[in-house]
């Protein structure tokens, strides 16, 4: 009896120990939710779900600009630009997911809206790389987004 | 004695020969040329070494000589004729490389025009999609760049419109 009482108890020691995969996993990021959740709200022109997605610090960089902060960021890239295109797809190359950063890289196209009456319309593409961390409160958040875009055709 | 007349004599055949022939420009062919050389030297060659019989020393010495005279000289014209063609593939050449190029500054001509009639305020309109007269499309299909020239916008030296996302 006593054999078996310390077995069972040996037993539960070493559950005890034994490390929870699955505890790991629930806290690395799934980057490709909140990118799905970045560009779905950009389609949706969600002003105040992108700025809820935007870090404090966060960076924006795309040829010559470089914007820097929540405010200088939302103001001249998403709201200069959200109003400009539509139908925004990203197709991935490249993605990381760790337990405090994560990142998602690849292409992306988009319609260009045209900016006049009786202007064409656009057929926009480029390469991205969207970098996610996690902040002090375990929320994930863009910290730094980097686009190359490249000549827009008119669409046919 | 004799002996250096017969060669002073075959030095002033040689030179009759050849002088005359290099001042009317080409006339003898070059294998011509060493065919006479050749053969003059040849026959006074001949005539010299037979001294026995220097008739036939002499026309065998000619016959002799004609045939090296000739070799020798298709060999110089088979050597200039590949000088030629050496200098013809290289003009050629030369001729391609300067087509090539101006070739790319008319490429770079055309499609620079687009944005200097876009800096003086006039949009070259070509392109499928450009049915109204107010509608600005590029060369190849591609939208201008509105903010040219803006140095706080991602492009500004870009002609075409980069920037969509």
């Amino acid at each position: 009896m006593k054999t078996l009482f310390g077995l069972l108890l040996s037993g539960a020691v070493l559950a005890s120990c034994s490390s929870d995969p699955s505890g790991t996993a629930t806290d690395a990021a799934n980057v490709q939710s909140l990118n799905q959740q970045f560009i779905g709200a950009w389609n949706s022109k969600n002003t105040a779900q992108l700025d809820s997605l935007l870090a404090d610090d966060v960076q924006f960089v795309q040829g010559e600009t470089h914007y820097k902060g929540k405010a200088e960021v939302a103001d001249k890239w998403i709201g200069a630009t959200l109003s400009t295109i539509s139908d925004l797809k990203t197709y991935t190359a490249s993605s990381g997911n760790d337990t405090q950063i994560a990142y998602e890289a690849g292409t992306f196209s988009t319609e260009v809206l045209p900016d006049a009456p009786g202007a064409p319309r656009g057929e926009g593409e480029g390469n991205f790389i969207l970098l996610w961390k996690k902040g002090a409160n375990d929320k994930w958040k863009l910290s730094y987004a980097q686009l190359e875009g490249l000549p827009v055709q008119v669409k046919n | 004695m004799k002996k250096a007349s017969y060669v002073f004599v075959l030095f002033l055949f040689l030179f009759a020969a050849v002088h005359p022939a290099a001042q009317a420009q080409q006339k003898i062919s070059t294998q011509a040329k060493g065919t006479i050389i050749g053969a003059g030297a040849g026959a006074l060659g001949g005539a010299l070494i037979n001294k026995r019989n220097r008739a036939v020393g002499g026309v065998v010495g000619g016959v002799v000589g004609a045939g090296a005279g000739y070799a020798v000289g298709k060999h110089i014209d088979n050597k200039k004729k590949e000088r030629t063609a050496a200098a013809n593939r290289a003009a050629a050449a030369r001729a391609a490389s300067e087509r090539a190029t101006a070739q790319r500054a008319a490429v770079a001509r055309t499609t620079t025009t687009p944005a200097a009639t876009q800096r003086n305020g006039t949009m070259a309109l070509t392109g499928a999609g450009s049915q109204s007269s107010s509608t600005t499309v590029l060369a190849d299909g591609y939208l201008p760049n509105s903010a040219y020239g803006e140095r706080d916008t991602p492009y500004p030296t870009s002609e075409y419109r980069r920037k969509s996302w």
